[in-house]
């Protein structure tokens, strides 16, 4: 039996196993994510660097720290399933140094997260669950970074030492002389020089019979001073079946972060926006007077875009997004037509006498003409297929997100409807046979928008999209009189969807 | 989950077909004009003061003016063509006071020859509703420094001329009635063909000309202004009423109406009847072929409408619907009447 066979009994017993995180843990710590910065934060590489470095840093720290207590240090070992509390032992012992060597605990250990270095954890408090094995050096690790934990106390587990073989040397143990009463048992075995050897092939309750037959007064009690100057466990408690009886068939590991459940693999967006379309009209031949009146007849009306877009991640920040999309602008075309003749069909009755005692009674159907003015109203209608393709940015949170966005948008197809002013001031109508001035594909335009994202649930997102497009050409001809075009400002509101789950 | 995809597609439904909606409602508004004489539809039942009808008539009086000077106590004959001839005779005139004017004066005159001059002068052929038929008449003022003059009580003023048809012998000389104080415009409502007292048949005569024989009349005239050359159409004849039916927009304030009749030089005003909201006229032989002439006006622009009736009693009622035209062409019908 060597010093190290407690140890590896428990690597090899417990190198596979797997200890699932339980239900609803991660909701849990989202305090701690909500910490990060809402804007810029470092890259996941920058971050897993300084994690680790700052591991190898906390190991040499713990390891020099080590050094320096190895003399006096104390491990406080209770192994107790019915989950004694050793406080009160402590508290009775004195200044005798109580010494165990080549002591390791390996354990499923619940840890406090609201230290980043701990390794101890508080019961009564949020904890992760992690598999770990707790040798001296990291206890003492623990100890030089005065971790201070309640109600610490450790059980074996029940079922995983049946067949074990575990040799504990406890070989110049203790070399306190001046112990209490409830140490007694432990300095005859020292003055005794016996090498007390105890094997532990049982279960929990064996394993802990055994303990007894070499140490009665288990729990071991320990000095005060030493245990209080080295291990503030006090009132700690390490639970293992607490997390054991969460264990569940599959393992959800979060990311290096730990911080987002949205899926960055790829997604689609359903947006619908309305829109406002700003007409600007420059003139090549057209008399002023003409474009004065046909601006006078034309009012931009509310619009709107409908469409979808497939979302590729970049990386955590950066999307690439392409879709398809229906734009539809409405304008208003009102234009008064002076000395119109309007015509009425009336039938009239009229008594008349056609001689002195004849009369009768004449319906007549006429025309009634009134002159005024009409106003002609039409909605014309500007329809187009784009492809848009943007890239954005987007940071903040899990459950809120903001981003801007910039791109190209190309279209596909333009097609008109309804009726325009042309240069001898009377209406005609544009539609798809008879449009002689509006191209049928105005090109390329430039798409910039800022997105809200609102995470209704793991996959589901509500976003909020002002956007502002910049189209690149005239949607006239080269037969126009004037060019024309449209830039266009809208609000999408769609719902985004992440398609890797 | 389901719930929020439903709601989120459901609203976009409802969006699109909202503007679907308001954006397939194209409007032709039309709106009359305020105050367009065009869109009064409304009748009256007497024509007073200053209405279309009077700045219509004034329109269309484009009768040829005769004008010359004369020495007030001096005789003169007047030739105006080879078919008028006017004889003044000195001393005959008198200013409203009744006394006897001497001088320099000034003498105007309209003939009426035509169906159409009488419609031009507004001035029908009727006696009191009752129908005339008529070889001339003549419009004759004399103005001394702008005063009218009238002639003196035994006087006359003998008008010779001759007529576009046959000289009929059983004409008679009838003045015209006119409003008092006299009407400015040419429309005048009281306006009717009063017999002369003078009840015996118009002279007529006839010479030899290179051209062959010429015939015409020869009448004097005791008064000056409307005279004219009338014989009433055959009273035993079977009469009835007959109706012009216009369009809404044409109204007694805007619209006269006139009966021409196809075998007579006659022309009959057809008043408005406020009752039937129509134009009407009584005692027109049965059997009578006419044409029924409407001239309206609605600020500058004129309408003429036309009905031919070529047998009155088969119907009495007639409607028909007027046409925009230019002053010169309403003149140039109704030269040709």
């Amino acid at each position: 039996m060597t010093n190290n066979q407690f140890d590896q009994f428990f690597r090899e017993q417990l190198k596979d196993h797997s200890a699932p995180v339980p239900e609803g843990l991660w909701e849990k710590i989202m305090p701690k994510d909500k910490k990060r910065p809402t804007a810029f934060y470092l890259p996941k590489n920058v971050g897993l660097g300084i994690l680790i470095a700052s591991l190898i840093i906390a190991g040499l720290y713990g390891g020099f720290k080590y050094e320096q207590a190895t003399t006096n240090n104390l491990v406080n070992t209770n192994i107790d399933n019915n989950r004694k509390p050793i406080d009160q032992n402590i508290k009775h012992t004195n200044s005798e140094g109580i010494r165990i060597e080549n002591t390791t605990i390996v354990s499923s250990i619940k840890k406090e997260t609201n230290s980043t270095n701990s390794m101890v954890a508080n019961n009564a408090t949020k904890v992760v669950e992690n598999q770990a094995i707790i040798s001296k050096n990291s206890i003492e690790y623990n100890l030089a970074n005065k971790i201070k934990a309640d109600n610490y106390s450790y059980s074996f587990p029940a079922k995983s030492q049946s067949k074990n073989q575990i040799k504990i040397l406890t070989e110049n143990i203790i070399d306190n002389k001046k112990s209490s009463a409830s140490t007694t048992l432990i300095q005859n075995k020292n003055e005794k020089g016996t090498l007390s050897t105890v094997t532990l092939n049982g279960s929990a309750d064996e394993n802990y019979t055994a303990f007894t037959k070499i140490n009665p007064s288990f729990p071991i009690l320990l000095n005060t001073t030493q245990s209080n100057n080295h291990f503030s466990l006090v009132n700690k408690t390490l639970v293992y079946n607490a997390h054991d009886k969460k264990i569940q068939g599959i393992i959800i590991c979060p990311n290096i972060k730990g911080r987002s459940s949205f899926n960055t693999d790829w997604g689609i967006e359903f947006y619908a926006s309305p829109d406002y379309a700003l007409k600007y009209v420059s003139n090549i031949s057209a008399a002023q007077q003409y474009l004065d009146k046909k601006d006078s007849s034309e009012q931009m009306q509310i619009s709107y875009t409908a469409g979808f877009r497939l979302i590729k991640p970049l990386n955590d920040n950066f999307l690439l997004k392409a879709g398809f999309q229906y734009s539809q602008l409405n304008q208003k075309f009102s234009y008064r037509n002076e000395n119109e003749i309007k015509t009425t069909t009336v039938i009239t009755a009229r008594t008349i006498i056609r001689s002195a005692g004849d009369t009768v009674l004449v319906s007549d159907t006429s025309v009634l003409q009134q002159i005024g003015y009409k106003i002609k109203t039409v909605h014309n209608q500007f329809r187009s297929i784009d492809i848009p393709v943007t890239i954005g940015y987007q940071f903040g949170n899990d459950d809120l997100k903001f981003g801007v966005n910039a791109g190209v948008v190309f279209n596909l197809s333009s097609w008109y409807q309804g009726e325009i002013l042309d240069t001898t001031y009377t209406s005609v109508p544009m539609n798809k046979v008879s449009n002689a001035l509006y191209k049928t594909n105005i090109g390329m335009g430039l798409y910039t928008s800022f997105s809200l994202i609102k995470r209704i649930n793991n996959n589901t997102h509500l976003f909020f999209e002002p956007y502002f497009r910049y189209n690149l050409s005239n949607m006239t001809n080269s037969i126009s009189p004037y060019n024309q075009r449209f830039h266009i400002g809208g609000l999408s509101v769609g719902l985004r969807f992440d398609l890797n789950r | 989950m389901n719930k929020i995809l439903l709601f989120f597609f459901t609203m976009i439904l409802l969006f699109m077909s909202a503007c679907t909606k308001e954006l397939s409602i194209n409007t032709n508004t039309f709106t009359p004009y305020q105050g367009n004489a065009f869109n009064d539809t409304t009748w009256l039942k007497n024509i007073t003061g200053i209405s279309p009808i009077t700045a219509l008539a004034d329109t269309l009086a484009q009768n040829t003016l005769f004008t010359d000077s004369i020495d007030l106590w001096k005789d003169k004959a007047m030739i105006f063509g080879d078919s008028l001839e006017v004889d003044f005779k000195g001393g005959s005139c008198t200013n409203n006071a009744g006394t006897l004017q001497d001088g320099k004066a000034r003498i105007d005159i309209i003939r009426l020859q035509k169906k159409g001059d009488f419609i031009k002068a507004y001035r029908p052929n009727t006696s009191n509703m009752y129908l005339l038929e008529t070889s001339s008449a003549f419009f004759i003022r004399i103005t001394k420094n702008g005063a009218e003059l009238a002639l003196a009580p035994g006087a006359s003023i003998k008008i010779k001329y001759s007529d576009i048809s046959e000289a009929e012998d059983n004409m008679q000389v009838f003045y015209g009635k006119e409003s008092l104080p006299l009407s400015t415009s040419t429309f005048d409502p009281a306006n009717t063909w009063v017999r002369s007292l003078d009840t015996s048949w118009i002279k007529t005569w006839s010479t030899q000309s290179n051209y062959g024989i010429k015939k015409g009349y020869e009448l004097e005239a005791k008064s000056l202004r409307w005279i004219s050359a009338h014989r009433a159409l055959d009273p035993n004849q079977p009469k009835t009423n007959i109706y012009a039916i216009l369009p809404p927009n044409f109204t007694n304030k805007n619209t006269a109406v006139f009966a021409v009749f196809d075998h007579n030089r006659t022309v009959i005003d057809m008043h408005g009847d406020y009752a039937s909201r129509s134009f009407t006229t009584s005692n027109i032989p049965l059997k009578t072929k006419l044409l029924l002439v409407s001239i309206s006006k609605f600020g500058p622009d004129l309408y003429l409408g036309t009905r031919l009736v070529n047998d009155v009693g088969t119907m009495v009622n007639y409607s028909f619907t007027p046409e925009k035209k230019s002053l010169t062409q309403i003149l140039a019908f109704l030269n040709s009447l």
